[in-house]
């Protein structure tokens, strides 16, 4: 069956161009958040296999909402995908639980590769 | 993301330009509150999503701007002494930068098309008959609203091939659209080049001296607009000459330049182009003007009382204003301004008049890039939808009942009264439960410098339209500008917001 993924990201624009780079692998997006709140109710309900998460959000931001969706599910895979590339924020996701990180702008090649990477395929 | 970017481009450009209005709407609030760190904050990540959006895009200049203004603010954030009115001023002029390189990102054409065709030949420009250009702009028109419907229609049916067929199928039209409609667009300089001439002209005619001043010649604008504000122009342009800029002499015994200065701008604001012509001449005292309106019987002492001085500037715009002898009280400003304003009127467009006595005078229009589609508000009165054009809404908001004067004639807004125009009473609609809610939703629309309360049932969406003319039909139904057929194949009257103010 299709891995089921989760987008978060306050952008329209960045979550159709994910949208569209992972529904061409054949992946299923279940569910779209605007920020870090509505994302950590999202995960509980829809149980994706993984997330991408923006880290500048409004309400709550992506690290907060990292340490939300793992305190609910320690096994959560969740990705950063941010323009924000500093080594510290990194550690900062890391340190949250996040598995992966894409820095914006990125190429779709990465984005598949990090992805399938961190579901083990 | 090499593949094909440029499918993205609307999206791009969509929220990209939603994130500058929040952008600019942040700005003016910070501007008065300095110390809102929230605001900050606020400001950061919506300049921080651009620049994802933009280095995705791989639009360089955008994405470096970005990263500016973001490490600007990101220093802001951690010492709020940083900033000052320079700085705000800063990022203002900052935001007009960004709206100046998406115009140029709107306005781009491939460089691979634009060059060359197939065979390598270079294109020329082939002339193209106007009516074949309106043409196919109805047509394109047509496809908009027949795309709506047909998304609309898919939604029933939760196939994923084909919403994904249609989300192509939607950009594939929007690029259409676009093009479509830059065809019928012209610089602005097709017609303001005539004017340095005419103004030197006037200026010797009238022993004046006169420095004219030409701002954004390549602002584009539709060539039916642009054929439609010509003569309006020239009418404020002699105006300015006559008018407002003073002889040499006078100047010279009023302490400013003897040069008297008129300045003729066009220039991109969101969806919209706004003219201005500026002088630094006398400019229009309130006070005479509510004199003669009251000499001549267009208003009461009583009403006259109530006039702000902005809303007794535009009374030179009603027709029959100006009378001779009135020349030298009113500096004769009202020659052919009910002429300026009904012609700006008739393409979509408001007039509004900003004057400083002694300093000076500006004439602001504001006009629809073009006059087949246009961004308008959705709202609903009872259980009809209407369309109010955006351009003239300032701004919605909902408020309680106690704010509307029990007649409901005026609503409270910040402690400002505004007349108030219940939808549902002039649209002769039968009144179900409207009264009973505590919570009263409110169009403020601004137009000519007169601000007026809709209240309307509750508010739907803001989207783009393409209107079609009423026909027969609406000649005699003042109250409405035209007709839009939405997504869903329902049709909504465009309510003509000049002719309910008035």
């Amino acid at each position: 069956m299709a891995k089921k993924i989760l987008l978060v990201d306050d952008s329209a624009f960045m979550r159709m161009m994910l949208k569209d780079i992972l529904i061409k692998e054949k992946y299923t997006v279940v569910g779209e958040a605007t920020d870090g709140k509505h994302a950590a109710g999202k995960y509980i309900e829809l149980k994706p296999d993984l997330v991408t998460m923006d880290m500048i959000m409004p309400e709550m931001n992506g690290i907060d909402a990292v340490k939300e969706i793992k305190k609910n599910d320690p096994n959560a895979k969740v990705i950063m995908v941010s323009a924000m590339g500093q080594q510290s924020l990194v550690d900062e996701a890391i340190q949250a639980g996040a598995l992966g990180f894409i820095v914006k702008p990125f190429q779709a090649q990465q984005v598949i590769e990090t992805v399938k990477n961190i579901l083990g395929e | 993301m090499n593949t094909d970017l440029s499918a993205y481009k609307d999206a791009f450009l969509a929220e990209g330009t939603d994130l500058l209005t929040s952008l600019n709407q942040n700005l003016l609030r910070l501007e008065k509150d300095q110390k809102n760190k929230e605001l900050i904050n606020e400001l950061f990540r919506i300049i921080h999503t651009i620049k994802g959006m933009s280095a995705t895009m791989g639009f360089e200049k955008v994405t470096k701007l970005s990263h500016e203004l973001e490490n600007m603010l990101d220093k802001i954030r951690r010492d709020l002494s940083l900033l000052t009115p320079d700085i705000i001023e800063l990022l203002f002029e900052g935001t007009t930068r960004f709206e100046n390189l998406f115009d140029e990102i709107r306005t781009e054409v491939k460089p691979d098309a634009k060059k060359q065709d197939l065979q390598g030949h270079k294109l020329e420009t082939v002339r193209i008959n106007v009516n074949l250009l309106d043409k196919l702009v109805n047509l394109t028109g047509e496809l908009v609203i027949g795309n709506a419907r047909l998304k609309n229609l898919a939604s029933n049916y939760h196939n994923d091939e084909l919403s994904r067929f249609l989300d192509g199928f939607n950009r594939t039209i929007t690029d259409l659209q676009n093009m479509v409609l830059s065809a019928r667009i012209v610089p602005v300089d097709n017609t303001f080049n005539r004017f340095p001439k005419m103004i030197r002209d006037l200026a010797r005619e009238q022993e004046k001296e006169i420095n004219f001043i030409l701002e954004g010649k390549d602002i584009g604008l539709d060539r039916v607009i642009l054929e439609e504000i010509n003569e309006p122009l020239v009418h404020l342009l002699r105006n300015s000459v006559s008018h407002g800029i003073e002889k040499p002499e006078e100047r010279i015994q009023k302490s400013k330049n003897r040069v008297g200065n008129i300045f003729l701008s066009a220039k991109r604001e969101r969806g919209y182009v706004v003219i201005s012509v500026k002088d630094d001449g006398k400019g229009i005292e309130p006070k005479n003007i509510i004199n003669t309106a009251v000499k001549l019987k267009f208003i009461t002492q009583e009403e006259a009382l109530k006039l702000s001085p902005r809303e007794a500037i535009m009374l030179i715009a009603k027709p029959g204003f100006s009378t001779t002898d009135s020349t030298t009280l009113v500096s004769g400003r009202g020659v052919g301004m009910d002429v300026v304003k009904t012609r700006i009127e008739a393409c979509g467009g408001t007039v509004s008049i900003e004057s400083e006595p002694g300093k000076g005078s500006t004439f602001i229009l504001r006009l629809p890039l073009t006059l087949a589609i246009i961004q308008a508000l959705l709202v609903t009165v009872e259980k009809e939808i209407y369309a109010i054009p955006l351009l003239s809404v300032k701004e919605t908001l909902i408020t309680n009942k106690h704010h509307i004067s029990p007649d409901e004639k005026f609503v409270n807004v910040n402690s400002e009264n505004l007349p108030l125009i219940n939808l549902y009473k002039i649209l002769d609609l039968p009144e179900n439960g409207h009264k009973k809610s505590e919570e009263c939703k409110i169009v403020i629309i601004e137009i000519a410098n007169k601000k007026i309360g809709l209240a309307v049932s509750s508010f739907l969406s803001q989207q783009q339209i393409v209107i079609k003319p009423l026909g027969f039909l609406g000649k005699k139904i003042k109250e409405f500008a035209g007709a839009t057929i939405l997504g869903t194949g329902k049709v909504a009257l465009v309510l003509d917001i000049n002719a309910l103010v008035n």
